[in-house]
């Protein structure tokens, strides 16, 4: 169990940097594109469509990183002030239909990126940019993020049944 | 199965899985996947959940969600919040009640860079509400102050609560965030207002020397400037050059970004979506300039600890908005909203009233659920209606995002309030308590800007965005 917590751990924080990196990609693209656009007067081709796509990589290589760094808000008002063992239950509940849904989509965008990459689909625009990488992004994203939820269902699950354990933290939103 | 019955179920369920701790935005997304099953069948379902992520993400002005998050990491990480709020402590702090008000100038001012409201309270709250207390201050005023002046950061551009708003409203974002300038001003001053006068009641010790609050309030010396004791001159006049250039080129750095921002976007240079990355590019320069004697790997692990972040907070926000966007396909096959707006429109009440009722429920919402969770479960209902009474929307956002802020330091879930007591140990009872008055203060700005929409129109119909 630790060993493969350990693995998902060193993929969702490889991904993670993929994300940020992505994200550093936009903000020099974009300047980039605004730059060029007051020099020559005309925009970089396909740099709308690349920030689009590297838009949809930052959300879904991240989306299981910021499930281990607990940034997903989660409201905690009842499960905080239940006795700990019925609000552990409560909480094993919740992350159970959390990950019932997340495996649900990842199945769903799975699909789609099958049937995307089978038809080479791209986005028209002022260049025919490919979509196909972005959707396999997303599935990608999706399975991670079950792994990742998984984990976390079992960690409560062992807490349920040895009530030792420190209790979560509260969520880290910074919005 | 009749609809009525579909939206109990589906609501009976969102508040479940809500309240046992089920992600934001799973819980949106399970129950619109649920609605929709019910409705129509699991084919559907799959379809939905298969498409809406990439659907409700790959969108060119998604992008400045994460370039104004990308800003606010590497304003908090390049000492900006230190050196403002020891700026405002030399500008105000011979005042009674002074370092109140530079904690609300300095909450301003670093709100302008990072658009949030929690980023802005952590990191302020951290600096000032230890040297407040330290000055005769009682903790549940100190408290109150910087959770109540941290909200600044929602209205305050760039927002990116209000660029969350533009996106779901389909509004411009430009007029929004031009249109929260005075709104933000405003609040701030009646808060000032408001310390001046408690503060010649509440703060009891004698003032400290300001040289003392500085050097409290100032960075750590790096290695190339750091000080010998006694080198610290007694006098306020006579504080030493360093931190006063640090801090003065804290504020040029503040009106860069904020001048780039929206003098970019008035100007045409840029766009309001390319407006993000231009801000973060300057932020990122001033981060590398003024931590530039800390070495190089210092630089480094700043700047990956800000992208880092960043994608994480952004996966966030957007994992929600795809659990709203399968949400919102439900009610919209429901025919929720458009019954909703018929339903509101019928009662014939005033359309004033009928404003003021729905800004009202926005407070026990804004006391259980988080911001951006409350932006996107309402606005696609309450838009509609709002707008179909003849209100404008730009004017109504800043009342919507105002009493979000109220939300933000309510109990029992006000998140600043969390955040101040998390980041300076005063009891969260007592930072809710010294709150109280400014959440009146606040509702009093929300009843003004009522009174006078010019106050939130006038800027952006001036600028013309």
């Amino acid at each position: 169990m630790d060993r493969f917590d350990g693995w998902v751990r060193q993929v969702s924080s490889l991904l993670a940097i993929m994300a940020a990196s992505c994200g550093a990609i936009i903000m020099l693209l974009m300047s980039l594109d605004v730059f060029n656009r007051l020099v020559t007067g005309g925009s970089i081709r396909g740099a709308f469509e690349t920030v689009e796509t590297l838009v949809v990589l930052m959300v879904f290589l991240g989306i299981a990183y910021a499930e281990r760094s607990d940034a997903h808000v989660r409201v905690r008002l009842l499960t905080g002030r239940l006795p700990r063992s019925i609000g552990e239950v409560v909480r094993l509940f919740g992350n159970t239909a959390a990950l019932s849904i997340v495996m649900w989509m990842a199945y769903a965008t799975t699909q789609v990126a099958q049937l995307s990459v089978a038809t080479g689909e791209f986005r028209m625009g002022l260049v025919n940019f490919p979509v196909w990488p972005a959707r396999i992004a997303v599935a990608v994203g999706f399975w991670l993020l079950t792994l990742e939820l998984a984990l976390t269902t079992v960690r409560t699950l062992r807490r349920v049944r040895h009530d030792d354990e420190q209790q979560p933290t509260a969520s880290g939103a910074l919005l | 199965m009749s609809v009525d019955v579909i939206l109990l179920i589906v609501g009976a369920v969102f508040l479940l899985l809500l309240f046992s701790e089920t992600p934001v935005a799973f819980t949106l997304a399970l129950s619109g996947a649920l609605g929709i099953l019910l409705l129509r069948d699991a084919q559907i379902v799959t379809a939905t959940l298969g498409d809406t992520p990439y659907a409700s993400t790959a969108n060119y002005s998604l992008a400045i969600i994460p370039m104004y998050i990308l800003l606010g990491m590497f304003a908090l990480h390049g000492k900006l919040a230190e050196r403002i709020y020891a700026l405002a402590s030399r500008a105000f702090g011979r005042l009674r009640g002074g370092l109140g008000i530079a904690t609300v100038g300095a909450c301003a001012g670093f709100a302008a860079v990072t658009g949030s409201s929690v980023a802005t309270a952590a990191t302020i709250g951290r600096l000032s509400i230890s040297e407040m207390q330290r000055h005769g201050y009682p903790a549940p005023f100190a408290a109150g102050i910087v959770a109540a002046a941290g909200t600044l950061g929602v209205l305050i551009p760039p927002s990116v609560v209000l660029v969350f708003y533009g996106i779901l409203a389909r509004e411009s974002i430009g007029r929004l965030l031009l249109a929260g300038i005075i709104p933000g001003i405003l609040s701030a001053l009646l808060y000032i207002a408001y310390i001046l006068t408690r503060g010649q009641v509440l703060v009891t010790a004698e003032q400290a020397r300001l040289a003392d609050v500085l050097a409290a309030a100032a960075p750590a010396p790096s290695s190339g400037e750091r000080e010998e004791p006694g080198d610290r001159p007694s006098s306020p006049d006579g504080a030493d050059e360093q931190p006063r250039a640090a801090t003065l080129r804290a504020v040029v750095w503040i009106a860069v970004i904020f001048v780039i921002i929206l003098g970019g976007i008035y100007t045409g240079q840029f766009t309001v979506i390319e407006s993000g990355a231009m801000g973060a590019l300057v932020a990122l320069v001033m981060l590398i300039v003024e931590t530039r004697r800390d070495g190089i790997s210092q630089i480094w692990r700043s700047v990956r600890s800000s992208l880092l972040d960043t994608a994480s907070v952004t996966s966030m926000a957007f994992a929600i908005l795809v659990g709203a966007s399968i949400f919102s396909t439900f009610l919209v096959m429901a025919r929720v909203p458009m019954r909703f707006t018929e339903w509101v429109i019928g009662l014939e009440l005033a359309p004033l009233l009928v404003l003021v009722i729905i800004l009202l429920a926005l407070i026990p919402l804004g006391m259980a659920l988080e911001t951006l969770s409350i932006i996107i479960i309402t606005v696609p209902l309450i838009h509609p209606v709002v707008t179909g009474l003849g209100f404008d929307a730009v004017w109504f956002g800043i009342l919507f995002v105002k009493m979000i802020e109220i939300g933000l330091v309510t109990p029992p879930v006000g998140m600043n309030a969390y955040v101040v007591s998390g980041a300076s140990g005063v009891p969260v009872e007592k930072t809710f308590k010294g709150v109280g008055p400014f959440v009146a203060i606040d509702l009093l700005t929300v009843a003004i800007l009522i009174a006078f929409p010019a106050l939130t129109l006038w800027l952006p119909n001036a600028v013309g965005v």
